[in-house]
């Protein structure tokens, strides 16, 4: 079990020292409450406190950071996180003034970072009390960010054992004439009953699959090839499986390119290591696609990324696609997924959530690589 | 009441055109251009995100699953809708809308000046929805900056105006999200049970909701001690027996949202406890009675100020008291004591009543329908 405060203290130094390169005094965090997949919760990073709304942290230089938080009535789970900070609860008509009394008290070199989602009326609101300078603190966290802490890949663990579970349900209960709607909601009873949160889910069904997509109202029919992108949120931090179930026994050209996507996903993964290019795991998936004949379909309309940074948000390496990408780094976390859009099967899915480490990617989701079906 | 939001809307994600039919979204649509015409716009602009997604539905049905989505309506002809989707994903999202036209975007920014000057609106007069309270700055910047000749105007009261006119085919609509929660508060009755974590009894509650249809759903919960403190998202506490939980639930279906909130005991009932889910009760009654169309919305607070006494009314008033509730979870009117708004002839209310006293807790809350200023039956009672 990892030591919560120690780990936050780790974070926060990490941050304030590269706010220290940046030649910056302070940091100012806005962060909406719009939770997602591929955005840094930064204040999450820093507080373990998942906001329910807007909210708003100071970080100075030296010393603890202050959180401005809303509405009143949730400052006590915001208190009794590991972190060591100022928790300042308002309502929520008086965050943004609030805040910026409270950075007015940093001074020097300020940097906002959250720009990106903040509101018109929030920008003006808060920019006008703030009233000087911000200079762009966009990525200083983010790239900090980039590697996982010990808590943090805990938790990433956990959310793929949960994710493991998940796909475990989808299989003992998909059946014909279910809703897809009905199957999404036994795979989420199980995840949340381990601990999820919340969940990037997405679970479709179909004889042709073009992409995944959210579940609908149509019933799943004998034959149905199932690709769900399971995304449990354990604690704050995601992590990702890939699998497809097919509602009959497969046909030799649904075995051969699942084939394919499982020698493509043992490739990406060979190319995932300490010092290389994100690329080199697209370009290493593209390849075998690629010499399969599918060479086209790894592009967009059909195809966009191979994977992409998953823990807390989409950080560091971001979208894993066969441009120039990021160098990879032990302790980073992501999904590398050769899901692909072949004309004779439709879209197929198959993905693990993975951990950097010193010899190579690991996989931190365990349910075995293979195409799962009806009776198997 | 303000709740946690979530990476994706995870549930069923359709079109009932049976429930709410293309024909209601024509006439809104009509009514729309009505109202660009009668200020003197061009088109107008509507912004809305997955957190904030009304003003969007109200005209398109569409909802986002995550970030952003931008609508023009023109003064004349057929609608835009621009969503931060994939190409690849269209097909999936255009049964979310009865609109033709769908583009989308990975940079909001240039799609949004492509289709302005696309539609010949480059040196038009444009009306803007939504996009003070939820259009990042960094996109408006962009946008703003690249298009010098148009003449920008907020039409938020306008829009809200439009919005205020009600269709029957709503009804049904808040129906079947109340109905779905109040079976979920039957299902929590033997949810809730010594021994399990909140998590473990929310699962069976939130199955219950998937499984009738949820687009989204939110959970907020109070267990133990906890129920004299605060309402939170759950945790891994495990109940015990002779626990008090507060449970708060809201749900969307087919984007309309209702909610309710409910004291469970696990066990004998304290005195005390009786005594302070009574006055809660008590409360929300007193809301509800308060409510007609056209009184004054501080009077249904100061309703519930007058059962409550002003001790327990500050804590019931520091999670708020209820709003209009609808396409969006939070809808004027607010109902607060310095309001100023009155009750809509037409719409449906949010009412809760949420205390902590003494280390015990209270909820009580409800979803109800205004109809010819009358309050109209909604469903089964949660």
């Amino acid at each position: 079990m990892v030591d919560l405060t120690a780990d936050l203290s780790l974070r926060l130094t990490r941050v304030q020292s590269a706010m220290r390169e940046g030649k910056l005094d302070g940091l100012i965090i806005y962060y909406g409450g719009q939770h997602n997949m591929l955005r840094m919760d930064q204040i999450m990073y820093l507080t373990d406190y998942r906001t329910l709304g807007p909210a708003v942290l100071i970080v100075p230089l030296e010393g603890i950071p202050e959180l401005v938080m809303a509405p009143v009535w949730d400052a006590g789970r915001a208190n009794e996180t590991s972190a060591q900070m100022r928790v300042t609860a308002v309502t929520p008509d008086r965050l943004l003034q609030t805040a910026a009394a409270a950075a007015k008290t940093l001074s020097g070199r300020i940097a906002l970072a959250g720009r990106p989602v903040m509101p018109i009326a929030a920008y003006d609101e808060f920019t006008r009390a703030f009233g000087a300078e911000l200079h762009d603190g966009e990525t200083i966290v983010p790239t900090v960010g980039a590697t996982r802490t010990p808590g943090e890949l805990e938790r990433v663990a956990h959310a793929a054992t949960i994710a493991d579970l998940g796909f475990q349900a989808l299989c003992e209960t998909a059946r014909v004439g279910m809703r897809e709607y009905e199957l999404a909601a036994e795979v989420e009873a199980v995840m949340h009953a381990a601990g999820a949160e919340d969940n990037f889910g997405l679970i479709g069904a179909g004889s042709h699959n073009v992409a995944i997509r959210p579940p609908t109202d149509r019933r799943l029919e004998a034959g149905d090839v199932i690709i769900g992108e399971i995304t449990p949120c354990y604690r704050g931090y995601l992590a990702q499986l890939c699998r497809t179930y097919v509602l009959a026994e497969p046909t030799d050209v649904q075995r051969t390119t699942y084939d394919m996507l499982l020698t493509a996903l043992e490739d990406g993964m060979t190319a995932a290591k300490p010092g290389q290019p994100s690329a080199g795991i697209a370009r290493a998936i593209n390849s075998v696609i690629g010499a399969a004949g599918y060479e086209e379909f790894c592009k967009p309309p059909y195809m966009r990324t191979r994977g992409h940074g998953l823990g807390l948000g989409g950080v560091v390496p971001y979208d894993v696609t066969d441009g120039a990408g990021p160098t990879l780094e032990r302790n980073m976390t992501m999904v590398i997924h050769p899901n692909q859009y072949v004309p004779s099967t439709g879209y197929m899915m198959c993905g693990d959530t993975v951990v950097i480490e010193a010899d190579g990617a690991r996989a931190l989701t365990k349910t075995p690589l293979k195409l799962y079906w009806k009776g198997a | 009441m303000q709740t946690l939001h979530p990476v994706l809307k995870h549930g069923g994600l359709f079109s009932d055109w049976d429930l709410l039919p293309q024909s209601m979204f024509a006439d809104r649509y009509a009514r729309v251009q009505a109202a660009i015409a009668a200020s003197g716009d061009d088109a107008w602009l509507i912004y809305g995100d997955a957190q904030r997604y009304g003003d969007i539905a109200y005209v398109s049905h569409f909802v986002p699953r995550l970030r952003s989505v931008l609508v023009l309506v023109p003064k004349t002809g057929k609608p835009d809708l621009l969503a931060s989707i994939g190409s690849r994903d269209i097909p999936a999202s255009k049964i979310l809308t009865w609109f033709e036209e769908m583009r989308p975007y990975t940079r909001l920014p240039g799609e949004a000046v492509k289709l302005v000057n696309d539609r010949n609106l480059s040196a038009a007069r444009i009306g803007l929805v939504g996009t003070r309270v939820s259009l990042p700055i960094a996109e408006w910047d962009a946008i703003a900056a690249e298009l010098p000749d148009v003449v920008w105007a907020e039409r938020d009261a306008q829009y809200a105006a439009v919005r205020r006119t009600k269709d029957v085919a709503e009804d049904g609509a808040l129906r079947r999200s109340a109905n779905a929660v109040a079976a979920a508060m039957r299902e929590a009755e033997q949810a809730l049970r010594p021994g399990r974590t909140v998590r473990e009894a929310t699962a069976q509650i939130d199955r219950v909701l998937r499984f009738a249809a949820a687009e989204d759903i939110r959970i907020l919960i109070a267990s133990g001690a906890g129920a004299g403190v605060g309402l939170r998202p759950p945790d891994e506490r495990r109940l015990n027996p002779g626990d008090t939980v507060l449970l708060h639930i809201q749900l969307e279906v087919q984007r309309y949202w209702s909610q309710a909130s409910r004291t469970f005991v696990l066990g004998p009932v304290s005195d005390a406890q009786r005594a302070l889910t009574e006055r809660a009760d008590a409360a929300l009654a007193a809301m509800e009675s308060a409510v007609k169309g056209g009184a004054r919305v501080a009077t249904v607070a100061a309703a519930a100020q007058t059962v409550l006494g002003d001790e327990l009314f500050a804590i019931a008033r520091s999670y708020g008291l209820g709003s209009g509730i609808g396409l969006d979870a939070h809808e004027p009117p607010t109902i607060a004591l310095d309001s100023a708004e009155t009750i809509p002839a037409d719409g449906a209310l949010s009412l809760h009543v949420v205390l902590h006293g003494g280390g015990l807790g209270a909820v009580a809350g409800k979803t109800i329908l205004v109809r010819n200023g009358a309050l109209a039956p909604l469903g089964a009672s949660a």
